[in-house]
């Protein structure tokens, strides 16, 4: 268990200290606040945008797909380069077992994730609360940004973090980013609508719906947000089992 | 008691070579040299050892477990340092060898410090291995091998690539370390590292056994058949190349002097000088000689 933990604790140190995720950081923020900042322009343009709610809402749509996408490319080297560097063959020679050193990358990948999400949503969220042009409590910022943290940000993270470190492992990475190219303009030109929306969706599925709905079309549509729940966990999940099937990424066991 | 035990061991990739062909041989305490040329079978044979590689025929035992049932056992008494190693270049020296320290079940942050120490890289614990020179990468490589103070240090090519201040430096880690009833096994190209402080050492071959025992045994085995010839004209090398294996040669303001492994006694007037492991070593090669 403690080996376990520590492969958990240096793939997140080492993960948290590139510098390229805070230029993916830096960028999305810049990118979100561009689309949802509540300017006068931004406030003519979008009716619902004082409200903290619907801007944590249209951060998901927006800006959190770019970032979804830019840490699924930042994630996606995670196993191969312990190949391509030898890494591998040192942590083969050490008495650590082949699910300890998958299970660490992975959770250790989610973590880092989870972290980096909810930063970006913190971040964005604190600029609304600042700025804003209204009488908004800090609680009526903290309660979505927590939802959101919850019920989207959970899931988005398995889902990219499981799928970015153990499908390269399992394929060739170009086909990996040519799929994950694919799904990111799905995502991308997916319009929101009060019916169910696309399963396949990662940050703008009906799952974004817990956070904030149309004053009106006040229903949940539940027959969306479970298939988008189970597509997400299920994706990571079934990476990850992949992952740990594979034979050939591990030493050869006599 | 032998510390390694390798019996019959072979092992062929699905490509169809042969990388190990029935090889066979002990090693006691004290430092171990492995010389081939490249694709001799060197990396295969340290792989079959620190158990990453599963030999297809044959036995190894190491520290008296089993390596194809008590693996786990064998890795908890290695130190491993392969040919080639890129480290994760955002952690520090201290973080990448307390990582290391760690998956191999040492938590004590005073280990991680005295193998740091053990390599002169303590002052710069705090340093990112992306910021590091060659030879500084190296030293952090050797010390995660280290650390934990296994029983068996495992090192494949560790001084290719490195200056001959930093070599020296190496020799004498693995000097100190083998003299604490340890066993090193130093994979290498450098014939001199291993002249200088491998007791015994295993010549490999197109993946066979060549020689296996001391410096002084193989340095035997050419005894008497070192020469050196002087000569004014190239053309005399090339004759002299027919007849027997020119190991180098050395340019002088009077001609040059050839130095010739003469098997055959092509050349009984030439000057027999005493033989060293690396006439031994191009012996073992088959008489290719680098010259």
């Amino acid at each position: 268990m403690r080996k376990l933990l520590s492969v958990i604790y240096y793939e997140y140190i080492m993960q948290l200290k590139r510098i390229a995720t805070l230029g993916v950081l830096a960028c999305t923020v810049v990118l979100t606040l561009l689309d949802s900042f509540p300017s006068a322009k931004n406030l003519a343009r979008l009716e619902f945008l004082l409200q903290p709610s619907y801007f944590i809402y249209r951060t998901l749509s927006f800006g959190a797909l770019i970032f979804a996408f830019g840490l699924m490319f930042l994630l996606s080297n995670r196993m191969t380069i312990d190949r391509k560097t030898g890494m591998d063959q040192l942590i083969m020679a050490s008495p650590v077992t082949k699910s300890q050193y998958i299970l660490g990358k992975l959770i250790g990948g989610f973590i880092y994730t989870f972290t980096v999400f909810s930063i970006f949503l913190t971040i964005n969220i604190l600029i609304f609360y600042i700025c804003v042009p209204a009488d908004v409590s800090f609680s009526e910022c903290l309660i979505p940004l927590i939802k959101a943290l919850i019920t989207n940000i959970l899931p988005i993270s398995i889902f990219i973090s499981f799928t970015s470190v153990a499908l390269p492992a399992i394929v060739d990475v170009r086909l990996f980013y040519a799929l994950a190219s694919v799904l990111f303009i799905l995502n991308a030109v997916s319009v929101d609508s009060s019916d169910k929306m696309p399963f396949y969706l990662v940050t703008s599925g009906d799952l974004k719906k817990l956070i904030w709905l149309h004053p009106k079309f006040p229903y949940i549509n539940t027959d969306g947000i479970l298939p988008n729940l189970i597509f997400l966990l299920g994706c990571g999940l079934i990476s990850t089992a992949l992952l740990l099937l594979r034979r050939k990424i591990w030493r050869n066991e006599q | 008691m032998y510390n390694i035990e390798v019996k019959n061991i072979s092992k062929r990739y699905r490509n169809g070579v042969v990388a190990l062909d029935d090889i066979s041989f002990n090693v006691k305490n004290g430092v171990f040299g492995l010389l081939g040329h490249n694709g001799a079978g060197k990396t295969t044979l340290l792989k079959a050892l620190v158990t990453i590689l599963k030999p297809d025929r044959g036995s190894i035992m190491v520290c008296g477990y089993d390596a194809k049932s008590q693996g786990d056992e064998i890795r908890k008494r290695i130190g491993y340092l392969p040919q080639e190693l890129s480290m994760y270049p955002s952690l520090s020296v201290f973080d990448f060898v307390k990582y290391m320290a760690e998956i191999k079940g040492v938590y004590d942050k005073n280990q991680v410090n005295y193998a740091l120490q053990q390599v002169e890289m303590l002052e710069f614990s705090k340093r990112k291995i992306g910021q590091l020179s060659g030879g500084m990468k190296r030293r952090v490589g050797i010390a995660q091998a280290l650390v934990g103070n296994p029983k068996i240090l495992v090192f494949d090519e560790p001084t290719a690539g490195l200056d001959p201040e930093e070599r020296l430096r190496f020799r004498g880690i693995l000097s100190r370390f083998a003299k604490d009833d340890k066993t090193v096994i130093l994979s290498t190209h450098i014939i001199e590292d291993v002249y200088q402080i491998c007791e015994e050492l295993a010549v490999l071959r197109n993946g066979r056994l060549f020689y296996a025992g001391t410096s002084a045994e193989l340095i035997k085995h050419v005894e008497g058949k070192i020469k050196t010839i002087k000569i004014n004209h190239e053309n005399q090398l090339i004759d002299i190349q027919k007849r027997a294996v020119v190991i180098s040669t050395t340019y002088d303001s009077g001609g040059m002097t050839v130095r010739i492994m003469d098997e055959k006694m092509n050349f009984p007037g030439a000057e027999c000088v005493s033989a060293t492991l690396e006439d031994a070593y191009v012996y073992c090669m088959g008489g290719k000689s680098y010259a």
